[in-house]
């Protein structure tokens, strides 16, 4: 005995009757889809208006957050610690999803870069390896770096200035040493050594904004 | 025909939002004006009766002033307004329901409704057309129908709406087109 289903495309394949059925039903809901505007039979206005004034002169105004996480220390504390725990998260995830290729030659923690060279160098490019949220991944990363940047720069003041000398070195040397990997690779795209290296770099910039985003104000 | 030069475009709707969230009424009568067919559109086919729409439509607007703090311009203020009117239509439903005590909470239980249950058709005898046939749809086919086919909104969104599955909106979405599909042949 069949069964008949017209929502089942395999069976409509083979059934005219179901076949016909589905067609009206879609037609149905394209009719629906070009209903037009309808229109009040009276303005409303009026009787619109004449609450508003029960309801009160004006919108009620959004509230304002309630400061309760007051001093800036504090801020910069949750900030890092909310950071750093979907840091983690995407480190676990790229660390799982990472091709063995690519998972030989690279560092073991994260701070992959988004740049489609390193990417491309690593196996990661355009081509096969690469899923939707493996690039939701590297967004991500891109994401905790830009806002450890943001909040060292809120920092910077706070900081002793022996200590952000030593930073903005350090910071300086990293990305020398990103720039001269970039080059190499654009010259040498299959190596997996220099592809390695690069990751290295990145993850060695990554440590240093996030230790730095979470030291203690006055070091 | 050339327009008269002192006609002044119509005012952004966010520079509207930013007047009335001040507390001017005339900035809010121009969003009014702006939406109000849209918003009373979808409150006549979700509950069928122009003249409970027409209060609705009012229920809405009042709300929209009420909560206009609230919009934070992530989407369209007319999106932002159109969920709102889906909102208010919901929730009278759902007192409707309760007033009527029984439960009437956006999907029916798909096993316990005869594939013929299709209410009375209002004028019987007469032809129907799709606005006619929609009117006439049991309460939670009418809504899944009116937001996925006549609205646009997804599965998923609906099921969030109405605190059901994607799954049974989707059943609920083909057993409206099924009875509407027999309605429009009869």
């Amino acid at each position: 005995m069949i069964t008949h289903d017209e929502t089942d495309e395999t069976h409509r394949a083979t059934c005219a009757e179901c076949r016909a059925v589905w067609t009206e039903l879609e037609a149905i809901a394209a009719e629906a889809r070009a209903l037009p505007t309808l229109t009040p039979s009276r303005d409303l206005w009026q009787g619109i208006e004449a609450r508003l004034g029960a309801a009160g002169a004006r919108p009620i105004a959004p509230r304002p957050v309630r400061r309760w996480f007051g001093s800036p220390a504090v801020r910069y504390a949750a900030a890092t610690v909310l950071l750093m725990a979907g840091s983690a998260a995407v480190t676990w995830r790229i660390a799982g999803e990472r091709p063995a290729a690519a998972d030989a030659a690279a560092a073991p923690t994260a701070g992959y870069p988004a740049d489609p060279a390193v990417r491309a160098a690593l196996g990661l490019g355009e081509g096969g390896g690469r899923t939707v949220a493996y690039d939701a991944d590297f967004r991500a990363m891109d994401v905790e770096i830009a806002a450890m940047q943001r909040l060292l720069e809120e920092r910077r003041a706070s900081l002793d200035s022996a200590t952000v000398r030593v930073l903005e070195r350090n910071l300086a040397l990293i990305d020398t040493a990103i720039a001269e990997s970039r080059a190499a690779l654009a010259a040498d795209p299959a190596s997996q050594f220099l592809a390695a290296q690069l990751a290295r770099s990145y993850t060695t910039k990554l440590t240093l904004l996030r230790s730095t985003a979470t030291m203690p104000v006055g070091l | 025909m050339t327009l008269p030069l002192t006609l002044s475009p119509p005012a952004p709707a966010a520079d509207d939002v930013a007047l009335a969230l001040q507390g001017d009424r005339r900035a809010f009568e121009r969003l009014y004006r702006a939406n109000v067919d849209r918003v009373f559109s979808v409150c006549v086919r979700m509950v069928g009766d122009r003249a409970r729409a027409e209060d609705l439509t009012q229920d809405v607007f009042v709300r929209c002033w009420e909560k206009l703090g609230t919009f934070r311009g992530d989407a369209q203020f007319s999106t932002w307004l159109h969920r709102l009117a889906v909102n208010v239509v919901l929730n009278d439903r759902e007192a409707e329901a309760r007033r009527r005590d029984r439960h009437d909470d956006g999907i029916e239980d798909l096993d316990t409704i005869a594939a013929g249950d299709v209410r009375p058709l209002p004028v019987p005898g007469l032809s129907l057309d799709l606005e006619q046939a929609i009117a006439t749809l049991p309460p939670g086919a009418k809504k899944v129908f009116v937001l996925h086919d006549v609205e646009g909104y997804t599965h998923e969104e609906i099921g969030e709406m109405l605190g059901v599955t994607a799954g049974g909106c989707k059943a609920q979405l083909h057993r409206a087109r099924m009875l509407l599909r027999r309605m429009l042949t009869r």
